[in-house]
C-alpha cells in the first residue's frame, strides 16, 4: 500500500490527522475551482466548506483509480453547482443560457468604446453573463463536454455551444489589449463598414 | 463610423486558460472550522485529533509522532496567543528560502548554515532582514529568478536523492527527517495563514509552494530512511 493510499485509508477511518493532510494538499486547487465557479469570495468560502464535507463523506467510494485531486475536483464542481442552485443563482444562469438577451452587454463596439477591459482572465470571466460564465468555466476550465454541461444545467447542447462561443468571443475582446505579446494573429482587426 | 476593435488570438486565450487552470488559492476555510463541521457529521473519529502517544509510538519510532499528537493545540496556541505570528512567518519564510538554497546540504553541512545569517528585527516594524553569503543580487527580479531556479533544483535533487541515494546512513537520520517534517508543517501552515490575508501575493505563494515541495521531498526521504520492515503510516 502506498503512502498516499495509507493516508486515504486513515482518513476513511476518521483519523483527523489524515483528513487534514488531504485537505492541506488539495485545498489550494479545489478551493480555486470553487472560487472560480462562485465568482464571489464570501459565497465561495461557504461553499468550500460544504464541498470538503462532501468530499470526505464520499471518501469511502474513492477507489484510487485516479489521483485523489482529480476525483475530488469532480465532486467540487458538482457540489458547487448544487450549492449555487440552492442560492438560486443557477436558476438565473439556466434562464440566461437559453435567453440570448443576457444581462451583461455583449456589444463589442460598446465594450471597446466604454473602455471595459480586463486585466486578467479571471477578471474578464467575471464580466460575462452568468450563463456564459458557467458554461465557459465548465467547458474550458473544468473539461466538461457540452453533453455533460447540458445535463448538469438542464439546457440543450446547442445552448451550451452557443454560450461557449459567445463567452470566448467576449473574452477575446475584453482581453484584446493583452494581445501585443502574442505573435500569432496579433491585432486581428474587424472593421465595420461605413 | 464605428471604431475598429481588436481581439485576443484564440491561441492566446487558450494559453491564458491553461495558466488559469493551474492557479491555486489559499484555502477558503480554516481547518478548525472544517474540523468542527466534520465532527458534527461524524466523519472524524473522536480522539483522533489528540491521538494517544502510545498509538503514535507504535506506528512510528518516536519523535515525530509525539510532535503530531500535540500539534493541533500547539499550532492553534502558537498563532493565537503570541500575536506575533507574522514575525514567526518571516523567520519561517527565511528558513524556507535558506532551505531551498541549501537543499539537503543544509541539514548535514554546518558550513552552509554558517553562511546563512537570518536576522529578525523585532524593533523595526517586524521586518525580517536576510543576508545570504555569495554574490549579491542585482535586482528583485534577479533574486526571484534565483529563488525559482533554486526551488526547482531543490525539488529535482531531493527527488533524485530520495530515489537513488544508497550512501552510508547518518546516525539518527529518520529523526532528522521527522524534525524537518514537523518544521515544514509549521511553515506550510504559517504561509497558508499569511496567504489568507494576501492571496495574490507572489512572494507568499512562493514560500508556500517551497514549503510544500520541501515537505513532499522530506516525506520521500523519511520513507527511504526508515529501517527495513518499518512502514510509515503517519506523517
Amino acid at each position: 500500500m502506498t503512502t498516499h493510499q495509507t493516508i486515504v485509508q486513515r482518513a476513511v477511518e476518521g483519523d483527523e490527522r489524515a483528513l487534514r493532510q488531504l485537505w492541506m494538499e488539495n485545498a489550494p486547487h479545489i478551493d480555486a475551482v470553487v472560487l472560480r465557479l462562485c465568482g464571489d469570495r464570501d459565497l465561495a468560502a461557504d461553499v468550500a466548506q460544504e464541498v470538503w464535507i462532501q468530499i470526505f463523506r464520499a471518501l469511502p467510494s474513492y477507489r484510487g483509480d485516479s489521483q485523489f485531486g482529480t476525483w475530488a475536483h469532480r465532486i467540487a464542481v458538482n457540489r458547487t453547482l448544487n450549492a449555487l442552485r440552492k442560492v438560486r443563482r443557477i436558476a438565473k444562469v439556466e434562464m440566461d443560457v437559453e435567453d440570448d438577451t443576457a444581462a451583461a452587454p455583449d456589444n463589442p463596439e460598446a465594450d471597446t468604446e466604454r473602455g471595459i477591459m480586463a486585466e486578467s482572465i479571471d477578471q474578464a470571466v467575471r464580466k460575462l453573463s452568468p450563463g456564459a460564465r458557467t458554461v465557459f468555466l465548465l467547458h474550458d476550465m473544468e473539461g466538461y463536454t457540452h453533453e455533460e454541461i447540458a445535463r448538469e444545467l438542464g439546457i440543450t447542447t446547442g445552448g451550451s455551444k452557443s454560450q461557449l462561443f459567445k463567452a470566448r468571443a467576449k473574452l477575446r475582446r475584453l482581453l484584446a489589449h493583452l494581445s501585443d505579446g502574442f505573435s500569432t494573429g496579433v491585432g486581428q482587426e474587424h472593421g465595420t463598414p461605413i | 463610423m464605428a471604431l475598429p476593435f481588436k481581439e485576443l488570438p484564440e491561441q492566446a486565450l487558450d494559453a491564458m486558460i491553461t495558466r488559469e487552470q493551474t492557479r491555486i488559492v489559499a484555502p477558503l476555510t480554516e481547518w478548525s472550522t472544517l474540523s468542527l463541521a466534520l465532527r458534527q457529521e461524524g466523519l472524524v473519529r473522536d480522539g483522533s485529533g489528540a491521538r494517544a502517544q502510545s498509538d503514535y509510538a507504535r506506528d512510528y519510532d518516536r519523535g515525530y509522532a509525539r510532535d503530531y499528537a500535540a500539534e493541533p493545540e500547539r499550532r492553534g496556541g502558537w498563532l493565537r496567543t503570541t500575536g506575533r505570528w507574522t514575525m514567526r512567518l518571516a523567520a519561517s519564510a527565511a528558513l524556507v528560502g535558506a532551505g531551498v538554497v541549501a537543499g539537503r546540504g543544509m541539514t548535514f553541512g554546518q558550513g552552509l548554515i554558517d553562511q546563512i545569517q537570518v536576522a529578525v528585527s523585532d524593533s523595526v516594524g517586524h521586518r525580517a532582514a536576510i543576508h545570504v553569503g555569495g554574490k549579491p543580487f542585482s535586482s528583485p527580479a534577479d533574486a526571484r529568478r534565483t529563488l525559482l531556479r533554486a526551488q526547482t533544483d531543490y525539488q529535482r535533487a531531493a527527488a533524485f536523492l530520495a530515489a537513488t541515494d544508497s550512501g552510508p546512513r547518518i546516525a539518527g537520520e529518520p529523526d532528522v527527517y521527522r524534525d524537518r517534517l514537523a518544521g515544514l508543517d509549521e511553515m506550510t501552515a504559517a504561509s497558508l495563514g499569511a496567504l489568507k490575508n494576501a492571496p495574490q501575493d507572489p512572494l507568499l505563494n512562493q514560500y508556500y509552494l517551497s514549503a510544500a515541495a520541501a515537505r513532499e521531498a522530506t516525506i520521500q526521504q523519511l520513507g527511504n530512511a526508515l529501517p527495513v520492515g518499518a512502514t510509515m503510516v503517519r506523517f
